[in-house]
This record gives structure tokens, C-alpha cells and sequence, in this order.
């Protein structure tokens, strides 16, 4: 539940802003009515930058494109409502357009910055160029309000809605949750099926959308719109109303927006053009001090929905076809011209658990993210179940029943263990109950932020996650690194269980002997990227070749 | 024939400066991680140190701006980034957006709005072929070419470039060998710094100085460090020659925002085809090993 103080502020807020124009002048709701506008443009932006992390420096071509939308309709007498349309339809276009090229899983994060940078840059000049349809420079006149009261409360009326679709319909559904997954660790969101490039373009085009409409909805409260409507002063002012307010709620924006609008209006008039400096210093502080801004400061609830499916069960999967789960065949992979994985073949069968050992820089930490999809092999096949998998991304390879856990835990930091949890249940689609080992870690330590966990809880909350999907086949990357001597003793008493209880088969990376000695119902040796010896730990551990590699010896 | 000759002029001249913005954005994105928004105020900085020394001989004056870009690196790296560099990615670049904020208001509260313009040198015309053109922007793209050959001397050449080099592909194991990740950040941006300004400088006297000068060469200067491959420091200039002259070949047949438009174009097209940009050398790609 959302803490009692933030709903209490909240709803006093809400209050103010629907009974306000009952207190004050006509001018001032309207400076309030054109604030609640930047709000939802703000919110608009929060939905890309402040839930799914995804960065958007030139928010406001798409505010602007609404703007325009309304004001050319206005000026040409035509629908306002078709304006609006075509605004809002162009920014989604767009923003699609711009997240589909901007936010590849190899992209880095500085590409999309230079991407929104560049839109609204041009995005000004082409506004300032176009005369027949902007009056360039100069803008476009747009007709006044009949009535300031009136029009204020479509606004108010319009923004509520907006939000609370947005709320209901997003932010609280397995979407909203998703989002956050991503902004907090997309390559973990990634191995637990979210298909983040996919949800990273939805999320950027409802952005663009919502702050379409906040920009069709402050049209009337302008006198003229100009190409700075699109333009860059903007798109940085938004910035600053989200970050100051406070990032992923859904007061921040709107107390950043009203208040520096207001703000603003009040300053300006008294400081001129140093306005903006102090903007720009209160900016740089609020980045520096208050990293999650005003609302930052009261919020520090839940971030996830609980949508633990009811019940559900997995749809069997298809008998298998052959003997094999899981498959690899000659799998090279190189970086930089140095060959990593030299030919691999690895054939797994259901149930079966196999350790994969070989010294240091053998090439199987890189086998299982060939494997898992983290990356792709140069040439070879890997199968599922008999599916070509090797091209597939690591999402899809999660629903066709591939799990896997990173040699240096990856979890969602700030979150609990129960949202770990929901967050597994909820792309697994079913409640999946736990074996007793990872089922007492959920009682236990459900209210715990996995900062919190000791390593060799927060191995196990990974195997538990993984574990949600009801895989066949577990990729495990020394699960007993780190531990203490009794943990890792535990670990191939456990690990068997969990073989038993659940049925996959488990591909172990391991070093410790002892472990492997007891774990294993084969053993794979790794060398130089090729498989030197496979069989069980006495056929392997006899091989001279192995022994060679393991020693140094020529 | 004296067409081609002046498209060739004004390329090398307009690429030589995009090289020098370019590369002193690659410094600081390869070593600090930034993208750096500010890059164009600072630029924007070198010109009104220009203006305001005016009086001066241009040379002093262009001393002098360059140890005021050096001061201003080190204050606002010390002052302001190095607070947020464990914040994420978004937190540094929306600091440099306030650094910019800061640097053009102030700015703007010191000179006023008002369009400010500075005497080149050097008066004299020279003849090319055909072509006459302005000796300054001949001497000064010279000097540019002279400087960025050094710099990249120094960066691949020397044990400092080595440092730097080793630094930026791995700050947490140059530092286990010595190379104290303060310091590398506090001189790299400061020179960095030092380089926009000098850039911004060297351009003023050919252009009008105002506060918002600076945005007109953001872009093309993040598309030049875009399409080289991360880290590299040799990538944004030979980045910055072919965004130049892809862009000065556009307009020769389109307007100003057409052409820009259809760069931007080619700009996302190239991004589908290579997200992670281009190495510009024969050895083959670096990939990111997880």
C-alpha cells in the first residue's frame, strides 16, 4: 500500500488543485491551468526517463507536436479535436521511430541522448523554417478562452484522466512492473523472459503520446505558439520540473511543474533573464542533493504491484523429440580475434546434471551466455527441445524453458525478495510454489531489500527466480562462489533436490572437486575453448590431458 | 572547378573545428563515461573570453583562454561532476545540462543577449586556385590539424597516451596499476575543457558571439563521436571529417534544415546498421566481453 502520509498529501494537493479557481484570480488559475498541462507533460516524460530509465533529452518535440497540432487547427478554423489528433498520432509515430532505432540491446545509453538531443534541435529549426505551416519565428496567434474557469476545469478533468489511466492501466499492471525491472537491471529483467527491447519502445511511445496531449491541452493558454514550443529550453525545463519533483511518483512532476511555473512567472517579473540561472543552479543542487527530489523525500514505499498470478499452470511442454534437452554443436565464438569458444559440443538430457569445469579462461563462463542468449556465438547451433535457439533473444529463450543464474548475483537493487518474487511469478504466468530451501528464504526474508541478503541468500533468490519459470534446463555460473565451507557443503545436497523436486536438468559451472565430485551426473572439461574429456569425475579426472591443463605441464 | 575548390575549403575548414569539439567529447565520454550537454557552452565560453579580451594581442588572448578553460574544467569536475558520477549515467548528463544552463545564463547575465563579434588577425585574403579566401581560416585550420596530429601522437605514441588509453578501457584496473582515477578524470576534463574553449575561440572571430552559439555545433559534434566505436579517441575526429562532409555536400543542394534534417536521416539509419559504431582502423572490433 502507498504510506499514509504521501496519499494524505496527495489527495490535499488534488483538492487544492480542483477547488482553486473557487479562491483565486482569473489569471492566476490560468497560470495554474497552463502548469497542471506541463505536469502531465512531465509525467509524460517520468513514464520514459523516471519509470523505465530510458534517457529523453528532447521531450519536447513531442509536447510541441501536440501544441502545433491544436494551434494550427485553431488558426485554420478547423477541429481542435482533429488537430489534437494528428499531434498526438505524429508524436507517437515519432517516438517509436526514435526508440526502435535509439534502444537496441546493444545500443549504448548515449546514443538515445544524442538522438532526442538532435530531434529537438531540428525539430525547432524546421518549426522556425516552415513558414506556410508555423508562421515561423513569430509563432501562431491562438484565439483567447471564452472562459478561464471553464477551460481550467477540461484541463483539470483531462489531466486526471490521462493519469488515471495511465495508473491503472500501466504503472499498475504487470507493465508498470516490467518498466521498473528494466530501469533497475535490464540484463536481469532480460533472463527472466521481459522482452526489453519491445517494452523499452512502448514505454517511449506512450511517453511521447502523454506528452502530446499535455501539449494539445496548453495550446488555448497560450497567446501565441512558437517554435521554442519544440524546442530545447523546453525540453530541459521538463527535465528540471521531473527531476526537482521527484522521478517515478506521480506528485513529483506535478508539484515540479506547477511550482516552477508559478514560480517562474513570479520571479521573472522581478529578476528577468537571471530566472534561468537560478533554475539552472537549483538544477545542478537538486541533482546533487535530493537525487529523487521533493516527493523523493516522503515516498519510500513498495515500487512493484503485487500481480502473482492466481493459480495457473504451465501448458505441457511438448514431448521431447529426441534424447537430447538441450544441444550445443560446434560453437565458435571469438572476441577480438582471440578464439574463446573453439568448436564447443554439448548435449544435455532432461534431468541430467552437468558440471562444466576447465581452468581459468577456458571459455565457460562464455558457453553459458552463448547458451542463455547474453551473447551470440559466431557460427554452431544451439538447440531447445530440438528449436533452434541460437538466434533467438534471451527473452524468448526464457519461455521455451531456459533459466539461468550470473557467476556474480544480478538482482534488482532496492527491491524486496518478495518483489524478486513477483516480478518472477508475474513473466512465468503461474504461482509456481518453491522447494523448501528457496520457499523458507521467501518466508523469512520476504520484507528484505536484497542489499540486505547475505551472498548465499542472494545466490538463492537468483536459482529461486529462475526457478518461477519451471525451466528444463537451469544454467548455473559457480553457484558456489564466495560461499562459506558449510554453505557450499550444503549446496550439491540442495541443488540435487532441487533437480528432483523441479525436473530440469542443470548445467553447473564449477571449480570446487569436492562439489562437483558430489553434484554431478557428468562431468565436461573445458580447455582453451574446446572439450578436452567428458564422463563421470573418475574418467575425467584420470584424463591426462586434463591433468596437463589443470597443472601447467607441457 | 572553383566550385569544387570552395566546397573543399569550406569543408576542411568547418571539419577542422567539428574535430577539435569532437574530439575533446570523446575524451570525456571515453574517460569519465559523460556526455557532456555543456560542450557547446563551452565553446560558447572560448568566444565571450575572446570578446572580453579583445583588446588584447590575439595570441595573449588566446593563452589566456585556454588556461581559463583549463581553470573552468577543473572547477566544474571538481566542483560539480565528480558528486555524481556514482548517480548514473542520466545524473551526470543532466549535471553537465545544468553546467550548461549555468554557463549560458551567466554568461548572458555578464555580456548581455545582445549579438557581440570580435577582428580576426589576420585581415588578408589569400588566393587558392580560383578561390580567394580568408587567410585566418586557412592559418587557423592549419593550426587545428597541427594540434589534433600532436594530440593523437600523444594519445598513441607516448606512456602518458598509454595511461590515458589503459584508463579509459578499464578505470578500475588502471587504478590497481597506479593510475589514480581522480586525477586522470580531474586533468582529462580540465584539458578537455581547455580544448572546446579553444575550439570556441579560434571560431569566434569568423562568427556572431551569443550566448546560445554553443548549440549549432552539439549535434554534429555527438553524431561524429556516435558513429566511432566507444572509447576510441582517433573515432570522433575521422567521425567529425565525415559528418562534416557528408553535411557540407547536403548543402550544397538543400537549405540549412533539409540538409540537417537529412543527416539526421542518415544518422539513424546508420545507428540501425551499427549501434555500436565504427571502428575507424584496420584492426578488427573490440567486443564487450560479459
Amino acid at each position: 500500500m502507498v504510506p499514509a502520509a504521501s496519499s494524505i498529501i496527495g489527495f490535499i494537493l488534488f483538492a487544492a488543485a480542483g477547488l482553486c479557481p473557487l479562491f483565486l484570480s482569473e489569471f492566476k488559475v490560468g497560470l495554474i491551468g497552463l502548469g497542471l498541462t506541463y505536469g502531465l507533460f512531465a509525467i509524460g516524460l517520468d513514464l520514459a526517463w523516471g519509470r523505465t530509465g530510458i534517457v529523453s533529452i528532447g521531450q519536447a518535440v513531442f509536447f510541441g507536436l501536440g501544441t502545433y497540432g491544436v494551434a494550427i487547427a485553431l488558426v485554420r478554423h478547423g477541429s481542435a479535436p482533429f488537430g489534437a489528433a494528428i499531434g498526438i498520432a505524429l508524436a507517437g509515430i515519432l517516438g517509436a521511430f526514435i526508440a526502435a532505432v535509439g534502444l537496441r540491446r546493444v545500443s549504448n545509453p548515449s546514443t538515445m541522448a544524442v538522438l532526442t538531443l538532435a530531434t529537438t534541435l531540428l525539430a525547432e529549426k524546421v518549426a522556425r523554417d516552415w513558414w506556410s505551416l508555423t508562421n515561423g519565428s513569430s509563432g501562431l496567434y491562438v484565439p483567447p478562452l471564452t472562459s478561464t474557469y471553464f477551460y481550467y476545469y477540461v484541463c483539470f478533468v483531462a489531466t486526471t484522466g490521462v493519469v488515471g489511466l495511465l495508473w491503472f492501466f500501466v504503472l499498475r499492471r504487470p507493465l508498470g512492473n516490467r518498466l521498473t525491472a528494466i530501469r533497475l537491471n535490464d540484463r536481469r529483467a532480460e533472463h527472466l523472459g521481459i522482452p526489453i527491447f519491445r517494452e523499452r519502445v512502448v514505454a517511449f511511445t506512450l511517453s511521447a503520446m502523454v506528452s502530446a496531449i499535455a501539449g494539445c491541452l496548453s495550446a488555448p493558454w497560450m497567446s501565441s505558439v512558437s517554435p521554442d514550443r519544440v524546442g530545447i529550453l523546453l525540453s530541459t525545463q521538463v527535465l528540471v520540473w521531473v527531476a526537482v519533483g521527484g522521478r517515478a511518483t506521480l506528485l513529483g512532476p506535478f508539484v515540479g511543474a506547477v511550482a516552477l511555473t508559478y514560480g517562474q512567472d513570479v520571479l521573472a517579473s522581478s529578476m528577468g533573464e537571471s530566472y534561468l540561472l537560478l533554475l539552472g543552479v537549483l538544477f545542478i543542487l537538486s541533482v546533487l542533493l535530493i537525487p529523487n527530489g521533493i516527493a523523493g523525500l516522503f515516498f519510500t514505499g513498495p515500487q512493484l504491484t503485487d500481480t502473482t498470478p492466481v493459480g495457473g499452470t504451465l501448458p505441457p511442454r511438448p514431448p521431447l523429440a529426441g534424447g537430447d534437452v538441450l544441444a550445443a554443436e560446434a560453437i565458435v565464438k571469438r572476441f577480438a580475434g582471440n578464439t574463446v569458444l573453439d568448436g564447443v559440443d554439448l548435449r544435455i538430457k532432461p534431468r541430467e546434471i552437468v558440471c562444466l569445469i576447465g581452468p581459468n579462461g577456458a571459455g565457460k563462463t562464455t558457453l553459458i551466455n552463448v547458451l542463455s542468449g547474453a551473447i551470440d556465438c559466431d557460427s554452431g547451433s544451439v538447440t531447445l527441445r530440438g528449436e533452434h535457439i541460437e538466434r533467438t533473444p534471451p527473452d524468448r529463450r526464457v519461455a521455451a524453458g531456459l533459466a539461468r543464474t550470473f557467476q556474480v548475483p544480478s538482482l534488482f537493487p532496492g527491491l524486496t525478495v518478495a518483489e524478486h518474487l513477483i516480478l518472477a511469478r508475474q513473466e512465468a504466468g503461474m504461482a509456481t510454489p518453491l522447494p523448501e530451501a528457496y520457499a523458507r528464504l521467501e518466508r523469512e526474508h520476504a520484507g528484505l531489500r536484497v542489499e540486505m541478503l547475505s551472498l548465499s541468500d542472494r545466490r538463492s533468490l537468483e536459482i529461486a527466480m529462475a526457478l518461477c519459470s519451471r525451466p528444463d534446463v537451469l544454467l548455473l555460473d559457480e553457484p558456489a562462489a564466495g560461499l562459506a565451507r558449510n554453505d557450499a557443503g550444503a549446496l550439491a545436497k540442495t541443488l540435487r533436490a532441487l533437480r528432483d523436486h523441479a525436473g530440469c536438468a542443470i548445467v553447473c559451472v564449477e571449480h570446487d572437486m569436492e562439489i562437483v565430485r558430489d553434484l554431478a551426473d557428468r562431468v565436461v572439461c573445458l580447455h582453451h575453448g574446446r572439450v578436452i574429456s567428458e564422463g563421470t569425475m573418475d574418467h575425467v579426472s584420470a584424463n591426462a590431458e586434463v591433468r596437463r591443463a589443470y597443472l601447467g605441464l607441457v | 572547378m572553383s566550385g569544387w575548390i570552395q566546397f573543399l575549403l569550406d569543408f576542411v575548414w568547418l571539419s577542422a573545428g567539428l574535430a577539435l569539439v569532437a574530439f575533446s567529447l570523446g575524451l570525456i565520454l571515453g574517460e569519465l563515461k559523460i556526455v557532456n550537454i555543456a560542450q557547446g557552452d563551452l565553446m560558447m565560453v572560448g568566444a565571450y573570453s575572446m570578446y572580453a579580451m579583445r583588446d588584447l594581442p590575439f595570441l595573449v588572448a588566446l593563452g589566456a583562454t585556454c588556461i581559463v578553460g583549463l581553470l573552468l574544467g577543473f572547477v566544474l569536475e571538481r566542483g560539480v561532476l565528480r558528486w555524481v558520477y556514482d548517480k548514473g549515467f542520466m545524473a551526470t548528463l543532466l549535471a553537465t545540462w545544468g553546467v550548461g544552463i549555468v554557463l549560458e545564463q551567466g554568461v548572458a547575465t555578464l555580456f548581455t543577449v545582445s549579438q557581440k563579434g570580435i577582428d580576426a588577425p589576420l585581415k588578408g585574403l589569400i588566393e587558392i586556385g580560383d578561390v580567394v579566401y580568408p587567410t585566418y581560416r586557412v592559418a587557423v585550420t592549419a593550426g587545428i590539424v597541427v594540434l589534433l596530429a600532436l594530440l593523437l601522437l600523444l594519445v598513441y605514441r607516448t606512456s602518458i597516451g598509454l595511461r590515458l588509453r589503459a584508463s579509459i578501457d578499464n578505470v578500475e584496473m588502471a587504478s590497481v596499476l597506479g593510475i589514480s582515477p581522480q586525477r586522470t578524470f580531474a586533468m582529462v576534463f580540465s584539458v578537455a575543457t581547455a580544448l572546446a574553449v579553444l575550439a570556441g575561440a579560434l571560431i569566434a572571430p569568423t562568427i556572431a558571439i551569443n550566448p546560445t552559439l554553443g548549440l549549432s555545433f552539439l549535434a554534429p559534434a555527438f553524431f561524429a563521436v556516435l558513429i566511432s566505436k566507444p572509447g576510441s579517441l582517433a573515432g570522433p575526429v575521422v567521425g567529425a571529417v565525415a559528418v562534416e562532409f557528408t553535411f557540407t555536400l547536403l548543402q550544397a543542394y538543400f537549405n540549412i534544415t533539409i540538409a540537417e534534417s537529412v543527416l539526421f536521416g542518415l544518422l539513424a539509419l546508420f545507428i540501425v546498421l551499427k549501434p555500436q559504431g565504427i571502428s575507424w582502423s584496420w584492426k578488427p572490433a573490440r567486443e564487450e566481453t560479459s
